[in-house]
């Protein structure tokens, strides 16, 4: 009987499709009237009906409808706007309403809708326009200083760039400070970012304070970022997508080089005994020779044999162009993506795929990366499903490490600064050819970089998968039910190989007794080729940050409730549950002595095999509830709380409760004199506070534990010695205390927005690595100690300032400014300092993190005292100086938009400041002489500027005493360039990160019924950035660190200078 | 609509009761380092440990005791060259021995709750003792017994440097107490004495006569110091036989002798790091010349070209660099390296202390009137021991004992420790020929010749490092390392 009811159903939903087919098919776009543009998602209902549908992203919607019959328009922040349908063209213009602010609807903390009048928190949306207005290739780069209080970190600009997400500065001395990430639903690593299209985005909601983020628990104490990926949507009709962007990337940004002096260094012997001049050296490595003369002269190391043959000769004279300039090449971007999208209401089905092939300034260096993903959802009845599935496959491949290993740590930009200016960089371009081998390459200390770039290699493979499925059901109006699993599993593969070397036996012999480096493999005449294997089993990245390489299994299970009571009270409950489990596994062999020239295996080897495995297992279960009501709107109050069990903890340590409370008042709707106002058309105050606990602690990092001496085994002798980090059972997690306070407002018909927020956060039991005694049997001891202060203001606007319906023209500028100021409130009794790594610490009543280090000895009024005999500075300030903060404490970023017809003109600028950096790189070109400094005075004995001479009447002006050498005996012999104080600068920036020219062409091909919409546009990237004097060197924003840890504002030669991006990009939709 | 419920309930259920399992979150132990450890693995990997410290990280005492110089080719570190080393300069001998007195400590507490564990114990003991001993010549004043307290005692005082002293010395007797009781052979996780807890006493009563000699200059008459009141009298007491190391080092990277694998050939058999950077002082080589020392000169020393002579010459001579002559400064081909004694091979066994200088040192204490004995006999013992270690025969260590005894010139302590010295000349003991130097001002060490040299003497001590300048900022203390002057020194 059952079966037969089931049947006849099927018959009558049979039934009423037939009748609304009979219908004819009505099309349209949708526009805003303030600027023209097309307003995707907008809802499309034949009044009166259930018949309805949603604009598709070029604000077409297609739909059946019989003639006469009215269309209802409705969009979130729009009048509500009607038409009848009089053939089968119907298009619509909105209005955008009043007080439209407060009914925006953002994403909050587990995918929860909620209109903005009832937040009692700070959140930001970035739309899908706004994120790839420049066809990045990573999403990071598209939020780049879009959002008040978020720093994006770009820490280099390799073809696998490391990516760091910080919200509301830094909070944790040491712990993590990155900003939780999660994509539809489900938390992923900042890597990860790396494998998303960016054109699958839909849109992303930026929490920015642990309080907006506290449901989330202990992983989102430093904000979070959701993401939410597109599905879709439309008339069922299909759309398909087609989008190719081409990019050229080139160095923005050398340090400043000198171009006078060639080779030597005033090493014994390469000194005129009469003159004291430095003697030209044609085997060297630095860069502190006679100036150029225009001469020819020898070069390298003798003639290339013993029997004489070939002697190089080089003119010494500055190349046109420098060497450093000559190695870089430019990089080249294509990406072509695809999307087919097709659905309504109930069920859609949203496929992309998307090639970018990826080439990088260092030459050899690419990045390939294929990514495909299906998502979407199905409703049966109250019952629905949505499901998104990613795979993205990456393959970089990246320099390796020269075939020296004392001089392993060497980089490749190290080896490059050190070519002298009067060099044909081209003659060296092939690294087996005769003048580029390793036997007859002219400098007798360093590599070949052509040799670095051909034959050693780092080859990794990415394979990632992220998928998610979510099960709801609506069986009431006031509940619904869901419970998603989701997963986030990959394997990272990496090889990194370099070639043997055999080398001339001449070459070996050291002919000119410089102890060259052929020399050092005397023994065999050779340096053996290396390799190493790394597979690591979790998310498919290699990533050891916080969270990130994990497997990671999650499912989470809601419940929410909601129902209005007596018409005005609208109440939430939420309540949930998520049990996740983080998983990795790695193994890793290496050797450095094979065997046979370019086989790379390492069951070929001498010696033993260098090998390493490991696994770790992290589990948290959470339970959590969030309740809401609001109050005509324009009330509301909102309470969380969660309770946290984590295997990271002992058993004793492992639960938490997490709580938050929020207000939020609207006084525009809730004042009838501020009603109906002409200026004022929306005014929200708020205030939250809530605790959140972050766990800084790795997995197994409370027992302590032995690890293999050294050497061990010996055959079957083994040997455990005690590590010497001291681990302790009680450790608890950082507890993150957030006051906020803000307020959003809409003036001129919502022309001009404003949100504004002030913060204050105290994290205490900050877990610490304290460097202890080695006498108390640890170097380290892991604690819970200390308290910091982070707070500081956000400022967004927003302003409409002119339109097209007004002006023809559309101008928008997005303005925000933030200022975070961090300190330290308290480390262990007794304890004043910490040091964080990296020339970086922790001091009580100060910022963190503090960049302090050496510097000359001053007179009281600052200037640098001289040894009145040598003319050099005459010492080291015995206690370290505090230079200053090395994140930015003020970050201001603006995004204008100027449009007329189908042009628009978008750009993004970006200013942070009021931090300092470390340009360890200052030193690297004062040790290969190539720094502009060392040659202003000409290389002569000059009078150390500013400087004073002690005397027993006080400080003199130092007004003649020179230098007793102006050579590398001061530039790099002498305490000037140990000494941190010259390479300390400002770290202050400001860049043109943005800009963008697009073309809408859609006017131009309406005709065709096969093309849609199709736009074209010139982007570019960073294009142009401003420093301050005191920074020749490199992008302040670069640092050479652990990308994840905290004590970034250090660079050196391991990154590679700034670059801009250019390209095009043609989009079309059919 | 109900199966779908019933479904979702089904799924959080399972899930939410595999999640309550009790065990679903106890994943304290660590799958990939132990917590636990046996007395076996403690001890072995303690005591490779040892030559791995003095060969790897007491370079600058390989300088400053005549044994070796700067080679030519790099530029030589000002910190050497000019002594302008700093208390963030070799502070890595602080940690090396607080870890492996860390690790030895661990293996006094674990051996002392279980009696079989007794020969463990009192090796440990004696280790630990040697491990304070080089802390103390280094720093004088160090924790001591404040030390190795992680839960209570974050920032350990330091203790007198004699005080030490004088409970080491203790800690060595008793030692050689707990060694006589019953218990489990350590046997191979012995890598020095495969369990042979005879020759571990002979050790320990070897080193507490070094601790009581360290002290001469304190010592009124013919009276030892006054907690060295169980020095036996020389003969069997004291090591007879050379105690060395072997783990079964083997030619492959990180498993060779640390002294070849430092300064001989590294495993894919090129010239190991050290050997470009070390090479044979001037002093040492003509000290051996000067007193027709060649033989041992030849075992010491390696073959160099002449100065001057063309690349792919044929070694002919032996040749050292002057200390902190930069001019003259010469390059791997022309200076001496390691000679044959000492590269026999990756698999060669390391020193910890040689039999020569046991002899040696006893015929300083019976010339002292300590203990009674033969001086003279066990000087020449002394000499014949260290030609034995280099490979040299007893006729010939007769020969040169014969030209040059104890009686050579008028001090016969100055002429054991100039023989001390040589057999001090292998990588493991330039720290004890510089203990010596500092205690006796034999023999007379040159200082740097660099013109630019902040002092015109050796230093006196190391500063105290600055991992504890911040780590144990209330105890550090900041030192003159040229005038500052260890409890003992002279």
């Amino acid at each position: 009987m059952k079966k037969l009811l089931l049947v006849s159903l099927c018959f009558l939903v049979l039934c009423t499709t037939q009748v609304f087919a009979q219908n004819r098919t009505v099309t349209g776009t949708v526009t805003a009237k303030e600027d023209g543009l097309p307003i995707p998602g907008v809802t499309v209902k034949v009044k009166g009906t259930s018949n309805g549908t949603q604009t598709n992203s070029a604000g077409k919607f297609t739909l059946s409808a019989p003639d006469g019959a009215t269309l209802v328009f409705s969009f979130v922040g729009y009048n509500v706007t009607t038409a009848v349908v009089k053939g089968g063209v119907v298009n619509a213009v909105l209005t955008s309403a009043s007080a439209q602010l407060g009914e925006v609807v953002v994403t909050t903390s587990l995918g929860i809708k909620h209109s903005k009048a009832e937040l009692g928190y700070s959140v930001a949306q970035i739309s899908a326009k706004q994120l790839t207005e420049t066809n990045v290739t990573n999403i990071a780069n598209g939020l780049t200083a879009k959002v008040a209080g978020l720093a994006i970190y770009s820490l280099d600009n390799g073809v696998d760039p490391n990516i760091s997400v910080v919200l509301r500065g830094n909070r944790s001395l040491e712990g993590n400070n990155n900003a939780l990430i999660v994509l539809d639903g489900v938390p992923i690593p900042s890597a990860t970012l790396n494998s998303i299209n960016p054109n699958d985005i839909s849109d992303i909601s930026v929490l920015k304070g642990a309080g907006a983020a506290a449901l989330y628990g202990s992983e989102a104490s430093n904000g979070a970022l959701l993401i939410t990926t597109k599905r879709g949507t439309g008339d069922g009709k299909p759309s398909i997508i087609y989008d190719n962007s081409f990019q050229a990337e080139q160095v923005s940004f050398y340090p400043k080089l000198q171009n006078q002096f060639g080779t030597g260094a005033g090493d014994p012997g390469y000194v005129d005994p009469i003159t004291g001049q430095y003697l030209y050296v044609p085997f060297e490595n630095e860069q502190y020779g006679p100036r150029f003369d225009g001469s020819i002269v020898d070069f390298g190391n003798g003639p290339l044999d013993s029997a004489g043959g070939l002697q190089q000769k080089i003119k010494y004279a500055a190349f046109p162009t420098s060497p450093v300039h000559q190695f870089f090449v430019t990089g080249f971007t294509e990406q072509n993506g695809v999307t087919y999208s097709q659905g309504d209401n109930q069920n859609s089905i949203y496929i992309s795929a998307q090639n970018v092939h990826r080439t990088t300034v260092v030459p050899d260096d690419k990045n390939i990366k294929n990514a495909f993903s299906v998502r979407g959802h199905r409703t049966y009845g109250i019952f629905s499903i949505d499901y998104s599935i990613g795979y993205t496959k990456t393959k970089i491949s990246t320099y390796g490490q020269n075939y020296v290993p004392q001089f392993a740590e060497n980089s490749l930009y190290g080896a490059v600064l050190q070519l002298p200016a009067n060099l044909d960089l081209s003659k060296f371009k092939d690294p087996d050819g005769e003048f580029g081998n390793p036997s007859n390459y002219y400098d007798d200390y360093a590599v070949n970089p052509y040799w670095i770039v051909k034959h050693a290699r780092i080859n990794t493979d990415r394979d990632q998968v992220l998928s998610n499925v979510n099960f709801k059901l609506d069986p009431t109006k006031w509940l619904s039910a869901s419970y998603r699993i989701s997963n986030n599993w990959g394997v990272a593969q990496r090889r990194g190989t370099s070639q043997e070397v055999d080398f001339t036996p001449y070459a070996i012999s050291d002919p000119l007794g410089g102890t060259n480096l052929p020399s050092l493999f005397k023994g065999t005449g050779k340096a053996p080729g290396t390799l190493f294997d790394s597979y690591q089993y979790g998310d498919g990245t290699f990533n050891n940050s916080p969270g990130a390489g994990y497997n990671r299994i999650q499912g989470d299970a809601l419940l929410d409730f909601h129902h209005t009571f007596f018409k005005d009270f609208k109440t939430d409950l939420l309540l949930g549950n998520t049990i996740w489990q983080q998983h990795l596994k790695y193994q890793t062999t290496a050797s450095n002595n094979l065997l046979l020239k370019d086989f790379y295996n390492i069951n070929t080897i001498g010696g033993l095999v260098s090998a390493a495995e490991g696994e770790q297992t992290v589990r948290q279960i959470a339970y959590f509830g969030e309740a809401n009501i609001s109050y005509k709107g324009w009330l509301t109050l909102d309470g969380t709380l969660r309770n946290e069990h984590d295997s990271r903890l002992s058993a004793a340590e492992r639960s938490f409760w997490y709580p938050s409370g929020k207000i939020s008042f609207v006084p525009t709707d809730a004042l009838s004199f501020l009603k109906n106002n002409k200026v004022i058309d929306f005014w929200k105050v708020y205030a939250s506070v809530s605790r959140v606990g972050e766990i800084n602690i790795g997995p197994y990092e409370i027992n302590n534990v032995n690890i293999l001496t050294p050497g061990f085994p010996y055959g079957s002798l083994g040997g455990l010695s005690a590590s010497t980090l001291n681990y302790s059972p009680t450790l608890k997690p950082e507890l993150t205390t957030e006051v906020e306070i803000g307020t959003d407002i809409g003036l001129f018909n919502d022309r001009i927005n404003l949100d504004f927020d002030v913060y204050d956060q105290r994290d205490k039991n900050q877990t610490v690595t304290i460097n202890t005694s080695i006498a108390t049997g640890y170097n380290q001891s892991l604690l819970n100690i200390g308290e910091t202060e982070s707070k500081g203001m956000e400022l967004q606007l927003s302003g409409d300032i002119l339109t097209k319906q007004n002006n023809k023209v559309l101008l928008r500028i997005s303005p925000n400014f933030s200022i975070n100021e961090s300190k330290v409130l308290s480390l262990l009794p007794g304890v004043g300092q910490l040091s964080l790594g990296s020339n970086t610490y922790a001091v009580v009543g100060q910022p963190f993190p503090l960049l302090k280090g050496t510097d000359f000895l001053r007179s009281p009024d600052g200037k640098v005292i001289i040894d009145p005999n040598s003319g050099y500075p005459a010492g080291n300030n015995p206690n370290l100086v505090s230079y200053g903060r090395t994140t930015p404490k003020y970050d201001f970023g603006t995004t204008f938009t100027v449009g007329y017809k189908f042009i628009t003109l978008t750009g993004t600028v970006e200013y942070r400041g009021g931090d300092v950096i470390y340009n360890n790189t200052g030193q690297s070109l004062l040790f290969t002489g190539s720094s502009y400094i060392s040659a202003e005075a000409g290389r002569e004995r000059f009078v150390y500027p500013n400087s004073v001479i002690q005397t027993s009447n006080g400080f003199v002006p130092n007004t003649n005493v020179l230098t007793r050498d102006g050579n590398y005996a001061f530039w790099e012999g002498s305490i000037y360039s140990s000494t941190m104080q010259p390479f300390v600068s400002s770290g202050a920036f400001w860049k043109l990160r943005e800009l963008n020219l697009s073309f809408d062409l859609a006017q131009f091909i309406n005709k065709t019924h096969f093309i849609k919409g199709a736009t074209f546009a010139l982007t570019g990237r960073n294009l142009f950035i401003w420093l301050p004097k005191s920074n020749p060197y490199t992008d302040p924003e670069f640092a050479d660190v652990n990308p994840f840890s905290n004590t970034r504002g250090t660079n050196d030669d391991n990154i590679t200078p700034g670059t801009r991006i250019f390209g095009a990009d043609l989009k079309v939709t059919f | 609509m109900k199966k779908y419920i019933s479904i979702i309930t089904a799924v959080i259920l399972a899930i939410g009761i595999s999640g309550c399992k009790k065990d679903f979150l106890s994943l304290e132990a660590n799958p990939n380092l132990p917590s636990q450890t046996t007395p076996q693995l403690i001890l072995a990997g303690a005591i490779v440990t040892v030559p791995n410290i003095t060969i790897s990280y007491l370079n600058p005492y390989d300088v400053w005791s005549g044994y070796l110089s700067w080679n030519g080719g790099v530029v030589p570190p000002s910190t050497l060259f000019q002594y302008t080393f700093t208390n963030g300069t070799y502070g890595n001998f602080w940690t090396e021995l607080y870890s492996n007195a860390t690790n030895f400590n661990n293996l006094i507490t674990l051996a002392s709750k279980d009696a079989s564990l007794s020969h463990f114990q009192a090796i440990a003991m004696i280790m630990k003792a040697w491990d304070f001993q080089n802390l103390v010549d280094n720093y004088g004043d160090v924790p001591y017994s404040q030390a190795f307290q992680p839960s209570t005692i974050l920032f350990p005082k330091y203790d007198k440097a004699a005080d030490i002293y004088a409970d080491i010395y203790k800690q060595l007797d008793a030692a050689i107490a707990v060694a006589g009781k019953d218990g489990i052979s350590p046997g191979a996780s012995d890598p020095m004495f495969g369990g042979d807890m005879a020759k571990w006493v002979q050790t320990a009563n070897t080193l507490k006569l070094r601790i009581a000699l360290r002290e001469s200059n304190l010592a009124t008459g013919t009276t030892p110091p006054p907690f060295a009141t169980t020095l036996p009298a020389s003969g069997d007491g004291y090591l007879t036989t050379d105690a060395l190391i072997n783990p079964g080092y083997a030619n492959t990277a990180g498993q060779q002798n640390p002294f070849y694998g430092n300064f001989v050939l590294d495993a894919t058999g090129n010239p190991a790091a050290n050997s470009n950077v070390y090479r044979a002082n001037a002093f040492s080589v003509k000290y051996l010349q000067n007193t027709d020392d060649t033989l041992r000169l030849s075992r010491i020393f390696s073959l160099a070209a002449p100065v001057g002579s063309p690349a792919g010459t044929k070694p002919s001579v032996y040749y050292g660099n002057v200390y902190g002559d930069a001019v003259g400064i010469q390059g791997t081909a022309n200076v001496s390296g390691a000679g044959p004694a000492f590269s026999k091979g990756a698999t060669q066994s390391s020193i910890f202390i040689l039999a020569s200088e046991s002899y040696l040192q006893q015929a300083e204490a019976v010339e002292r009137k300590w203990i009674a004995g033969d001086a003279s006999a066990l000087y020449v013992k002394g000499i014949e021991a260290d030609f034995n270690y280099l490979g040299l025969s007893k006729d010939d260590a007769d020969t040169y004992a014969a030209a040059n005894p104890i009686t050579k010139n008028s001090n016969p302590i100055q002429n054991i420790i100039d023989q001390e010295w040589v057999t001090f000349l292998n990588g493991y003991d330039s720290f004890e020929a510089f203990n010596n130097y500092r205690r006796t001002g034999y023999p007379n060490l040159p200082s740097s010749v660099d013109p630019a040299a902040i002092s015109n003497h050796l230093p006196t001590r190391l500063y105290y490092p600055s991992s504890e300048q911040t780590a144990n900022p209330d105890n550090y203390v900041t030192v003159d390392p040229f005038t500052t002057k260890i409890f003992w020194a002279k």
